[in-house]
């Protein structure tokens, strides 16, 4: 398909375009920007393939110029097979929207379709495309910005297809038919990707029927599973019933036989009977009685031992009577003793009393003499005190002292300064004489002697009056200061003024050492009055304590005794308290000693009285058991020999020996008894038959409950197993119902697996196909990236959507794989620009292919850029011969920097602007329909365009039937020079 | 003198599950059939009486239509029909032989024999029937026949079902009967039912006094290993020796002519079908023409059950044919059934390039055939079955 003339009206910016006679090789449409060049391509697209004529599309209302009501309109026309197509297409959704397909011949144009949706579809028929991005189209048509092999490229079956038959491909007519059954039939089972499908024959055998089936027959070998363990059973229960009945029958046989010999044991059994009860009296009777005889015995025995306890204790108790006595009268006499050392230190202790009082007296007397000293020191002290406070001289506060010192430092200062700062006149006259000077401002006479030298020193202005000479000013001095001589004086006086009231003159230079020291005495003198005052009030404080102490002693003292009168000098006073006191220890030590007697001496007199209260009571207790024993003798005896009850000592040896023949005859009667129990034949195993025969009996009842529950029991088997007639036809219908399953399934999968394997290879004998076929493509692609520039490109293979996933490239010597998408993005347009060439060029081996890029190369550097050239120049003629065969392409370039193809050879060049009027800031908003501020002018309404804009569907008018030369063409040949002069200026200068 | 006709194991109901329903249908109709071919043979043969020694019933809950129709077939012979239970159809509560009609089956022409006692079957000839309670058993059934005056003078026969234990290994829960019964019980003869080929024990002296007949009717393939019947003895291997018959169907008539007389026992053949099994290779369409053509015209084919397993190779046209083969045996057989797995289909050139034509198609063949003469089994099973799948594709494509 070629590209021969196209007529585009009232398409967005482009108010009317008309191009013809559109040559085979390339073919540069170039304009600034803005002009309309994508616009263009989009009609292009738009009228071959992409709309229909009444499309409502957004990209037809954005077509529309803005501000106008026009319908855009483009024409076609195109060569394919031989034949040269014109397509008119008026975009309206109105009833001026139309379509026309037209055919060149022989007598010009004639209609081919002229139903306008007829010659839309005819055109895609035609062209083998459903849009201008299916097939090839969208293979070589690039737009603006496009640098990859976009998904719908690579995925483009018919593409594929087509290219894949051009190489000469091994898919045939017959493989496609076979493809088509083999997936026909893997549908029923597979999806499209070759999983299983969720509905499918094999899924509903493989998870319905099978597990059902499966299921049932497991269920049905259950229930016979268990009806075998039922048979198993049944026949234990016959055995068992069997074996009961005979267990029952002998049982019942032994019972009789028992029975019988019991009953012949019956007479002898009763007398038995008889004489173990007399043996059991005879036991009872001996035993009575030497339990009585044991009584006796025990009661004889404990009389016995109480009387002689009664004895010993009586005896004890006498004896300690007689010591309780001679305790009691030792602790009395003690007692005596203690009460008579308290009462001698009773008495010592008031003559104690006495005498500390008087020593408390003559403490008081005392005391009182020294408060009396105290008194008069202290007004000794507070006379001192009043003498020191009357001022000896004058003298100034230490506060004072540092202003006066402070003062007088500043004078100084400022008097030194002052001298510092003045200047000085040295005068010696000839002849002493009074002169009238005024130093500084202040007037002074000088009188000056003949041959001295006078000084005069003077700070800002001396005047001297001179007699007969005249005034003197002397203006400046030795130095300015801001000191001024008379504030300085009158300082000083002030200073003196001051100094005065303290009696010292400031001229003296001593003046303020004098003070000083005068402030140091005063000072002195201040801190002893202080001091003296201090130790006046300690002095009081004594003289109050004291006082109070005194007076302490003398209330203690009247309180307790009145007024003491003393007998005794403190020396004696002191001795004599010392030798009471001593006596009065002595005493009570005695006193303890003496206590300590009493308390033991009471100690063991209570002691003795406790032994003899208990021996009281022992003996109590003991003739009490005396008694008790006679009592419990005497009624035994009663009760044995009845009526008497008194016994002498002698008879009670004769009545025990009495009681011991008596229990002798009864154990003798025992014996006999017991003889005569064994005399009578033993019944022998009497019990052990009687047992045997309720154990027999038991037995029998056991046995026919057990009988009657295997009766039971087997019977109920027999329901179970009656009610599983025709249980064996179920399972073997069911296992056969299973078999068939599974062989089925079998059968399908295997099925189905086939079918999933042949796709599988069918696919991949197809890929191993397509590696093959598409290797010489990427071998040209290799070249031309070599041509171009990249020296270092080795390989390139395609993969089977034709897209460039790795590279080989040589560095150093060795072959290194690059990602492509690692490479730069000049790169990657530049390569993926070649593949769509060579494709391209395969793919126009049949027929001519027209390429159509907008704005390409964009990111190519001038050098790269210029090489690409020679690989488009080269694509674009094509090699019938080479390796893969290549058709020739034709190539429209949209760009807007035509000089960057000059170099292409036989290039036709185009400019848009010289072609067709365009609106103005057309850019501003291109794809938008928003009326402007300023309308766009509509272009000149000459009848030429009007006719144009208005044609009617019987009379297209064809481009070249244009009075106006639709466009310049300029068919460039450059030559070696210009190739030059273009890679010298770079074309983005 | 006695004369009387001895079966066993008839297993009405068979279990059969690796049929198609029709099938299974022709194979326990044939069994019936047979039976009344006993009963012919009776009639023919004037004997006094028949013994099924065991196992008349394939089960004990065989539905009771089946059970039926035994019994009225039975009932219809002149001559009394003597049955004792199997392992199979044991004498259980509830079981075939507690439900009518077989629960009154005690008089007239067919009589079940429940009890071990002896029974006079007609004057001086004493049958020792001894039924079978479980489906294994430790037990030896002819235990409790004990030699007696009172039959003296009589002919003695037992009628049991179960192993004779006339070689090792056999499993000992399997009826054991012990060996040299027959001299031990003083019995003229021993009827025995539970294995299914003819087996004959002869004694020291070379009298045979004791036998199994085999089945009357045949459901298995003959000496086959693998049961291809679905149904299984109720033993503990079912592939046991025992089980296999002969792949016909035999009774045996014997005739004893006086207490001690060795008995005179003929085989009589009165099976329905015969089950066959054969294996061919084929090695090209002659081959496999040849084989069609004897496969066809069979005299017997109507009562044969084959199953005939081919391999080889063979090509493209000649595999074709092997459906033909599957029809002619589907059709024309009691029962065919066509092994062609083994088959292997090797197209030549020629065949290939007709089929598969030059491009994907014939690359994908190409494969495939190497594949399919891998050693991996896997990978050639799959390659067959995909080759044969692409095969037919193929030719529905070419058609």
């Amino acid at each position: 398909m070629r590209l021969r003339a196209f007529r585009v009206e009232n398409w967005r910016s482009i108010r009317r375009l008309n191009i013809a006679d559109l040559g085979d090789g390339v073919t540069l449409l170039h304009g600034p920007n803005g002009t309309g060049k994508s616009s263009l391509v989009a009609a292009i697209r738009a009228c071959l393939l992409d709309v229909d004529h009444d499309s409502g599309s957004a990209e037809i209302r954005a077509a529309v110029p803005s501000g106008t009501n026009e319908s855009p309109e483009v024409a076609v026309e195109f060569e394919t097979g031989g034949d040269v197509y014109r397509i008119t297409k008026r975009f309206s959704p109105r009833k001026d929207g139309f379509a026309l397909l037209e055919r060149q011949t022989g007598f010009g144009w004639k209609t081919e379709v002229d139903e306008s949706k007829q010659a839309g579809r005819r055109v895609r028929e035609i062209l083998g495309a459903k849009s201008s991005a299916a097939n090839w189209f969208g293979l070589l048509w690039l737009n603006q910005g496009i640098i990859e092999l976009s998904e719908s490229v690579t995925a483009d079956m018919d593409l594929r297809t087509a290219i894949i038959n051009t190489l000469g491909g091994m898919v045939t007519p017959r493989d496609r038919e076979i493809e088509k059954l083999l997936k026909a039939r893997a549908g029923e089972y597979l999806t499209a990707t070759g999983r299983d499908k969720a509905r499918s024959r094999l899924k509903l055998l493989k998870d319905t029927k099978l597990p059902e089936a499966e299921q049932q027959v497991a269920e049905l070998r259950e229930e016979r599973r268990r009806l075998d363990g039922s048979i198993a059973h049944a026949d234990e229960l016959r055995r068992k019933i069997d074996l009961l009945k005979q267990q029952i029958k002998q049982a019942e046989e032994e019972e009789t036989q028992l029975k019988k010999r019991l009953a012949q044991l019956e007479p002898v059994k009763e007398k038995r009977e008889a004489l173990q009860s007399q043996v059991a009296s005879a036991e009872e009777k001996q035993q009575s009685l030497q339990l009585k005889l044991q009584q006796w015995r025990d009661t004889c025995a404990k009389l016995d031992e109480a009387v002689g306890t009664t004895k010993t204790l009586q005896g004890e108790l006498k004896t300690a009577l007689a010591g309780h006595d001679a305790h009691q009268g030792a602790f009395e006499s003690a007692r005596q003793a203690t009460l008579a050392s308290g009462n001698d230190i009773a008495t010592l202790r008031v003559r104690l009393r006495e005498l500390e009082a008087q020593r408390v007296m003559q403490k008081l007397g005392t005391a009182r003499e020294e408060i009396a000293e105290m008194v008069a020191e202290r007004s000794a002290l507070q006379e001192k005190l009043s003498n020191a406070n009357t001022p000896a001289i004058k003298a100034p506060s230490a506060a004072e002292l540092k202003q006066l010192a402070a003062s007088w430092r500043s004078l100084q200062a400022d008097e030194a300064r002052l001298s510092a700062a003045s200047a000085q006149l040295q005068i010696e006259p000839e002849e002493t004489r009074s002169v009238q000077a005024t130093v500084d401002g202040q007037s002074i006479e000088l009188e000056l002697t003949a041959g001295t030298l006078r000084n005069l020193d003077w700070h800002s202005q001396a005047e001297l009056v001179v007699p007969g000479f005249g005034r003197i000013v002397l203006t400046g001095g030795a130095g300015k200061s801001d000191l001024s001589a008379n504030e300085i004086v009158s300082a000083r006086r002030q200073l003196a003024a001051r100094v005065a009231q303290f009696e010292v003159a400031l001229d003296d230079e001593e003046w303020l050492t004098q003070l000083s020291q005068r402030v140091f005495q005063q000072e002195a003198a201040e801190r002893e009055a202080s001091q003296i005052q201090a130790n006046v009030k300690q002095l009081e404080r004594q003289i109050a304590a004291r006082e109070a102490e005194l007076a302490k002693a003398e209330a203690a003292l009247n309180k307790d005794d009145g007024e003491v009168e003393t007998q005794y000098s403190p020396t004696e006073l002191e001795e004599e308290f010392r030798k009471l006191q001593a006596e009065i220890r002595q005493l009570e030590q005695k006193l303890d000693v003496s206590r300590q007697q009493t308390s033991q001496a009471e100690d063991t007199w209570r002691n003795s009285e406790r032994w003899v209260n208990n021996l009281r009571r022992d003996l109590a207790v003991a003739e009490n058991n005396r008694e008790h024993f006679a009592e419990e003798r005497k009624e035994l005896t009663a009760s044995w020999q009845s009526g008497s009850t008194e016994f002498a000592e002698s008879d009670l040896r004769e009545f025990e020996a009495a009681l011991q023949q008596q229990v002798a005859a009864a154990q003798q009667a025992l014996e006999q008894r017991r003889q005569e129990l064994q005399a009578v034949e033993q019944p022998g195993d009497a019990d052990a038959l009687e047992l045997q025969a309720e154990e027999c009996k038991n037995r029998v009842a056991d046995l026919r409950k057990q009988h009657a529950q295997a009766r039971e029991e087997f019977s109920e088997i027999r329901g179970r197993i009656a009610a599983s007639e025709g249980k064996h036809a179920q399972l073997a219908e069911a296992e056969h119902t299973l078999e068939h399953i599974r062989g089925q399934l079998t059968r399908e999968q295997t099925q189905v697996d086939a079918y999933r394997y042949l796709l599988q290879l069918f696919e991949d004998c197809r890929q191993g196909d397509i590696a093959e076929i598409l290797d010489p493509v990427s071998q040209l692609v290799s070249r031309w990236a070599r041509e171009i520039g990249m020296v270092d490109f080795r390989h390139a293979p395609l993969s089977k959507d034709f897209a460039l996933e790795k590279i080989a490239i040589s560095r150093a010597g060795a072959e290194h794989q690059l990602e492509v998408a690692q490479e730069s993005y000049g790169a990657i347009e530049q390569l993926n620009l070649l593949v769509r060439l060579a494709l391209g060029g395969v793919l126009a081996v049949k027929q001519p292919r027209l390429m159509l890029l907008d704005d390409p190369l964009v990111h190519a550097d001038p050098v790269r850029h210029r090489q690409t050239m020679q690989v488009l120049t080269d694509a674009t003629a094509g090699n019938p011969n080479g390796q893969p065969p290549t058709g020739p392409l034709q190539m429209m370039i949209m760009s807007c920097h035509p000089d960057r193809f000059a170099a292409l050879p036989g290039l036709q060049t185009i400019d848009l602007l010289s072609c067709g009027e365009f609106a103005a800031n057309a850019d501003k908003s291109p794809a938008t329909n928003k009326p402007s501020a300023e309308p766009t002018p509509l272009p000149s309404e000459s009848p030429q365009a009007k006719e144009n804009v208005t044609p009617t569907r019987q009379s297209v008018p064809p481009p070249q039937h244009r009075k106006k030369k639709p466009h310049t063409v300029k068919t460039t040949a450059p030559s070696k020079q210009e190739d030059d002069l273009a890679s010298q200026r770079g074309f983005w200068d | 003198m006695v004369s009387f006709l001895h079966t066993a194991d008839l297993h009405l109901g068979l279990r059969l599950t690796r049929f198609p329903d029709h099938v299974v249908k022709k194979l326990q109709d044939a069994r019936f059939q047979a039976i009344e071919r006993i009963l012919e043979e009776a009639r023919s043969r004037h004997v006094d009486f028949v013994l099924i020694a065991g196992d008349l019933f394939d089960d004990h809950s065989v539905d009771n239509r089946l059970a039926r129709r035994a019994f009225e077939i039975l009932a219809s012979s002149e001559v009394p029909v003597y049955v004792i239970s199997g392992n199979h159809d044991p004498l259980v509560p509830g079981g075939i032989w507690d439900r009518d009609p077989w629960v009154n089956a005690d008089s007239g022409k067919v009589r079940f024999l429940r009890e071990r006692k002896p029974v006079e079957v007609q004057r001086d000839v004493v049958l020792y029937p001894c039924s079978v309670f479980c489906k294994t058993s430790l037990e030896d059934p002819t235990a409790w026949i004990t030699p007696s005056d009172v039959d003296a003078g009589c002919i003695r026969i037992g009628m049991a079902h179960g192993s004779y234990n006339c070689r090792p290994g056999l499993p000992e829960n399997d009826h054991l009967i012990a060996e040299n019964v027959a001299q031990t019980r003083q019995l003229d003869y021993l009827a025995l039912g539970h294995w299914h080929s003819r087996q004959i024990f002869p004694d020291s002296t070379g009298i045979t006094r004791v036998a199994y007949p085999g089945v009357h009717e045949p459901m298995r393939y003959q000496a086959s290993e693998e049961i291809r019947t679905g149904w299984t003895p109720y033993a503990d291997n079912p592939n046991r020796q025992e089980f296999r018959d002969d792949g016909r169907g035999e009774i045996l008539h014997v005739t004893i002519d006086g207490p001690g007389a060795p008995p005179q026992i003929q085989a009589v053949e009165v099976g329905r079908l015969r089950w066959e099994q054969h294996a061919r290779e084929l090695q090209n369409e002659e081959d496999l023409s040849r084989l069609i053509d004897e496969i066809a015209t069979d005299p017997h084919r109507e009562q044969r059950v084959l199953r005939l397993e081919v391999s080889g190779s063979l090509s493209a046209k000649a595999h074709s044919r092997l459906q033909e083969l599957r029809e002619i045996m589907e059709a024309r057989y009691a029962y065919g059934e066509l092994v062609d797995e083994d088959v292997q289909l090797v197209a030549e050139e020629f065949e290939l390039k007709e089929i598969a034509g030059s491009g994907v198609t014939a690359r994908v063949f190409s494969r495939l055939r190497e594949e399919s003469r891998e050693h991996d089994l896997q990978v050639r099973h799959s390659a067959e079955a995909a080759l044969a799948a692409l095969y037919d594709i193929a030719a529905e494509a070419k058609s």
